[in-house]
C-alpha cells in the first residue's frame, strides 16, 4: 500500500509537471522504474511472478498515457542499457561445468526443438514469409528464467536448462538470421577481426579487473563500463543490444566472472523491470493490441500450437533423458523477452508488416500470465483451506 | 575502436597502478587525493579531452551525463540532510553549536564583503553575465563547506585524525552552508515564477515554499520506501529511484537539486526507526555514486562543448584567493570562537580546523552553481574545483609529541 501511495503520488507530480515543460529524463526514468518495481513487489507478494509486474506496469502506463511516445523516445539509450544488463544477467551462469553436461545439454534441445518446428510449420501454414517466421521460430523455444512463480524452487536443473534452451535460440537466431554485412557495415575483412579481437580484449580486461578488484561496488562499476560498450556498439547497427550483450555474459560466466551479476538481485530487478515496463509501455502507446478479429484467432491458434508443442517438448525430455515433469513444466511461460529483443525498439514492432510480431508476442505474454496463475490456483486448491478446523471426533 | 583502445589502455593503468598501491604506501599529498576521490576527477578530465562531445559515440550518453550530476546532487544533499538528527542536535553540548554558528557567521560574513568587493573581476574575468547576489551566495555556501567526515592531512606517514574536534559528530558547518541555500537561493533566483498544473508559485517565498514540499514529499517517500521493506538494504533500488524522480524534478523546475535532497534527507533521518540500518545500505551506495559523481565532473571539464571549459589566465590567482579568503575568515571565525567559548582549547586545533579542506559537499555545490548561474566560461567553476583539490594537498605537519626517556638499564646499588 506504501509502495503505491509513492506511484501515486510521483504520477501526479510527473503529470502536473508535465503539463506546462516536458518531463525531464530523470523523471521518466525514476517513475518507470518505481511503477515496475512496486507492481514486481506486488506481484510477488500475492505468490505471482514478480516481473510479469513490470509487465503490467507497462500495460497501465501506456494505457493512462502520462507518458507520451515522444519523451518515451528519450528514453532510448537508457532502454538499451537496460537491455545490455538483462543479456548478461540472463546468460550468467552458464559456466563451463553446466555447458560440457551432456545430459542437460540432450535435455534442452529437445525441450528447444518442438516449439521450433511448430511455430515454424504454424507460419508458414499461414503463408508468412520464410524470413518472418524463421526467426520468429528459431526464438519461440528459448526460455529465460524471468517469469517464474515465487514457491517455484530454483535449484536443481531448471535454471541451466532454461539457460541453455535461450543460448540455442540466440546461437542459431545469430547464425540463420543474422544479416552479417549489413551488421559490420562497410569495412574490411581485417577491420572487422581488429573489431572482434577489441571486443574479446575488452571482455577479458573486464574479467582480470572482477578478479583484481576486492570490493563488490568496483566490479559492478567495472560491468557497467561493459555495459556502455556493449550498448554504444548496437547504436547504428541493425540488431538489438541484447544480442550482444548474451554472448558477451556467456564469455564472462565461462571466465568466472560472472558472480557480481548474479549477487545485485535489487539491481538486476530494478533495470530488468525498467526494460519490460518501458517496452510494453511502447507498443501500447502506439496502438491497440489487437486489432482485428483475424489476429485474434490466430493468437488463439498460435498459443494452443506453442503450449502443446512445449509440452510435448517436455515430455520427450522426461522419456529419453528422465528430467521430471516438475524440472520442464516452469519452462513453459519463458521465451518473451528474446521476442521482446528482436526488434530494435517498439516503434517498428508495430510497423504496417509487424502485426504479426505482436500477435507472437501477446501470445508468449499470455502464456506467461497463465502458467504461473494456474500453477498458483492448483496450490490453492491442493491446499484444503479446512484442514487444520474440522471438528474432531470427540465433539461429534 | 578508438574508444575501445583508450579504455584498455585505462584498464592496464588502472590494473598496474592497482597493483602498486597494495604493495607500496603513496605519498601524504597522492594518499589526500586518492581518499577524496580525486582520481576519478582526473580520470573523467582524461576522457572528456580524449572523446569531446562532438565525437558521435561520445553523444551518446551526452544527456546521461548531465542527468547523472542531478542525481550526485541530491545524494550529497540527502547525506548531508541525514547528519541533521534532531536527537543528536539536542544532545550536544549547547556552548560548542554556538561557538561553531557564530564561526560560521563570521566566515561567512568575511566571505561576502570579499565577494561583493570582487564583483567587477567576477564579471570581467570569470564569465559571469548576471545576478551578482545569486553568484555571492553560492560562493559562500562554498566557502562554509568543509571535506567531512575525513580527517585533517599530516606530512609523515598515514593520515591521523586530528586530536580535538570540537563537534565530531555534527558538520554544522556544511549544514549552516546547505540551510543558507535552501533558504536564499529562491529569494535570489532569476526566475521569480513556476506553474505546476493549476498551482503557480511566485515570489522567492512561495519558491521556497516549492522546494520545502519537493523535499518532504521526497522524504516521505523516501521513508515509505524504506518502512515496506524488511531491511533497508532491499529497499534501497526503490529508494535511488525516488531520488531519480526527484534530482529530475529540479533540474526541470531549475530548482537547486542539492536542498531537495537536503530536506528529504533531514525529514527522512527523524522519522524512520531504523537509523543504523538506513546508513549502512546508504553506504554501500555512495561507494558507487561518489565515483561515478567525480568521474562526470570530469568529462564536463574535459570536454565542454567540444571547446573549452575555462580560461588559463585568471585560473590560478582565483584558487589561491579563494584559499586565502576561505582560510582568513575560518581563522577569524575559529578565533573568535576561541577567545569567547574556549572551543576548541588549543591554539594549534584552531588552525588546523582553520586549514580544514574542502570536500564532496564543496564539489556538489560547485556543479549546482554551474546549473543556477549563467556563466559565459566556466571560469569559476574550474576555479571552484581546483581550490578543492588544492586545499586538499595542503598538509599539516605532524604534531610533535613529548619524546620518552632513553631506556637506561638499572644500575645496580
Amino acid at each position: 500500500m506504501r509502495l503505491l501511495v509513492i506511484c501515486l503520488s510521483l504520477g501526479t507530480l510527473l503529470w502536473q509537471t508535465s503539463l506546462e515543460t516536458a518531463p525531464n529524463l530523470l523523471t521518466l526514468i525514476g517513475f518507470i522504474t518505481v511503477t515496475g518495481l512496486t507492481l514486481t513487489r506486488l506481484f510477488r507478494s500475492i505468490g505471482l511472478p514478480g516481473l510479469l509486474g513490470a509487465l503490467v506496469a507497462g500495460l497501465i502506463l501506456g494505457e493512462t498515457h502520462i507518458i507520451s511516445p515522444e519523451d518515451l523516445v528519450e528514453t532510448r539509450h537508457l532502454y538499451d542499457f537496460a537491455l545490455v544488463w538483462t543479456g548478461l544477467f540472463m546468460s550468467a551462469g552458464l559456466t563451463s561445468k553446466t555447458l560440457t553436461n551432456v545430459r542437460l545439454c540432450k535435455g534442452a534441445l529437445c525441450i528447444y526443438i518442438p516449439p521450433l518446428l511448430a511455430t515454424l510449420a504454424f507460419f508458414l501454414s499461414q503463408e508468412t514469409p520464410i524470413s518472418t517466421a524463421l526467426p520468429l521460430a528459431l526464438l519461440a523455444g528459448t526460455s529465460v528464467i524471468l517469469f517464474l512463480p515465487t514457491q517455484s524452487k530454483l535449484r536443481g536443473e531448471i535454471v541451466p536448462l532454461s539457460k541453455l534452451t535461450t543460448l540455442l535460440g540466440v546461437l542459431l537466431w545469430m547464425v540463420l538470421s543474422l544479416d552479417i554485412p549489413s551488421f559490420f557495415g562497410p569495412k574490411s575483412l581485417p577491420d572487422i577481426l581488429i573489431d572482434v579481437a577489441l571486443m574479446v580484449l575488452v571482455l577479458e580486461a573486464t574479467v582480470q579487473v572482477c578478479r583484481i578488484v576486492k570490493t563488490e561496488i568496483s566490479r559492478h562499476i567495472a560491468l557497467f563500463v561493459l555495459v556502455y560498450l556493449l550498448a554504444v556498439a548496437s547504436f547504428d547497427r541493425e540488431i538489438s543490444a541484447f544480442f550482444l550483450a548474451f554472448p558477451a555474459g556467456v564469455f564472462l560466466s565461462f571466465r568466472r566472472a560472472h558472480i557480481p551479476l548474479l549477487h545485485a538481485h535489487s539491481l538486476s530487478d530494478s533495470i530488468v523491470s525498467f526494460a519490460l515496463t518501458s517496452f510494453v509501455l511502447g507498443i501500447f502507446q502506439n496502438s491497440s493490441p489487437i486489432a482485428s478479429y483475424d489476429q485474434t484467432t490466430t493468437l488463439t491458434f498460435y498459443l494452443i500450437v506453442l503450449i502443446a508443442s512445449k509440452i510435448m517438448g517436455g515430455l520427450l525430455a522426461q522419456h529419453f533423458f528422465a528430467f521430471p515433469a516438475k524440472t520442464w513444466l516452469p519452462l513453459l511461460p519463458q521465451g518473451f523477452l528474446l521476442l521482446l529483443c528482436l526488434q530494435m525498439n517498439p516503434t517498428s514492432l508495430l510497423s504496417p508488416d509487424g502485426s504479426l510480431h505482436i500477435t507472437v508476442l501477446l501470445a508468449l505474454m499470455a502464456l506467461a500470465f497463465i502458467y504461473p496463475t494456474s500453477a498458483l490456483l492448483w496450490a490453492k486448491i491442493k491446499k484444503d483451506p479446512l484442514a487444520n478446523h474440522r471438528p474432531s471426533s470427540r465433539v461429534i | 575502436m578508438e574508444l575501445i583502445g583508450y579504455l584498455l589502455l585505462g584498464v592496464i593503468f588502472f590494473i598496474t597502478s592497482t597493483r602498486q598501491f597494495q604493495t607500496r604506501p603513496l605519498l601524504p599529498v597522492l594518499d589526500s587525493l586518492r581518499q577524496g576521490k580525486k582520481a576519478y576527477l582526473v580520470a573523467g578530465i582524461c576522457a572528456g579531452i580524449l572523446f569531446p562531445e562532438m565525437e558521435p559515440l561520445y553523444r551518446a550518453i551526452d544527456t546521461v551525463r548531465y542527468a547523472f550530476l542531478n542525481v550526485g546532487l541530491i545524494w550529497f544533499g540527502l547525506l548531508l540532510g541525514l547528519e541533521c538528527s534532531l536527537r543528536q542536535l539536542r544532545q550536544a553540548p549547547w556552548h560548542i553549536i554556538s561557538g561553531q554558528i557564530a564561526s560560521a557567521g563570521l566566515i561567512a560574513g568575511f566571505a561576502v564583503l570579499s565577494i561583493l568587493a570582487s564583483g567587477p573581476v567576477l564579471f570581467l574575468h570569470l564569465g559571469l553575465m548576471a545576478n551578482l547576489p545569486l553568484a555571492t551566495l553560492l560562493c559562500t555556501c562554498f566557502v562554509l563547506s568543509a571535506r567531512y567526515p575525513e580527517p585533517t592531512l599530516r606530512w609523515r606517514g598515514r593520515p591521523t585524525p586530528p586530536t580535538t574536534d570540537p563537534t565530531p559528530t555534527i558538520p554544522i558547518h556544511n549544514m549552516l552552508a546547505l540551510l543558507l541555500l535552501t533558504f536564499c537561493v529562491p529569494m535570489f533566483s532569476p526566475d521569480l515564477s513556476i506553474t505546476i498544473g493549476s498551482f503557480s508559485f511566485i515570489g522567492g517565498l512561495r519558491l521556497f515554499a516549492l522546494v520545502a514540499g519537493l523535499g518532504f514529499i521526497g522524504g516521505s517517500c523516501l521513508d515509505f520506501a524504506l518502512r515496506a521493506h524488511r531491511k533497508p538494504t532491499d529497499g534501497m533500488a526503490i529508494a535511488c529511484c525516488i531520488l531519480i524522480f526527484f534530482a529530475g524534478m529540479g533540474h526541470t523546475l531549475n530548482l537547486p537539486t542539492l536542498s531537495i535532497g537536503f530536506i528529504a534527507g533531514a525529514w527522512l533521518i527523524n522519522t524512520t526507526v531504523a537509523k543504523r540500518g538506513l546508513l549502512e545500505a546508504l553506504a554501500s551506495v555512495d561507494h558507487a555514486m561518489v565515483p561515478l559523481f567525480y568521474l562526470f565532473v570530469g568529462t564536463l571539464i574535459g570536454g565542454y562543448g567540444g571547446g573549452v571549459f575555462f580560461e588559463w589566465a585568471p585560473l590560478l590567482p582565483l584558487m589561491a584567493l579563494i584559499l586565502i579568503v576561505r582560510g582568513m575568515g575560518r581563522t577569524l571565525g575559529y578565533s573568535v570562537c576561541q577567545y569567547l567559548w574556549r572551543v576548541p582549547e588549543a591554539w594549534r586545533d584552531t588552525l588546523e580546523l582553520s586549514a580544514r579542506p574542502l570536500g564532496n559537499l564543496s564539489v556538489a555545490l560547485s556543479v549546482q552553481t554551474f546549473f543556477l548561474l549563467e556563466l559565459s566560461h566556466n571560469t569559476l567553476i574550474a576555479g571552484l574545483l581546483g581550490s578543492v583539490i588544492l586545499s586538499q594537498i595542503m598538509l599539516f605537519p605532524p604534531q610533535s609529541l613529548p619524546e620518552k626517556p632513553p631506556f637506561l638499564p638499572r644500575q645496580k646499588d
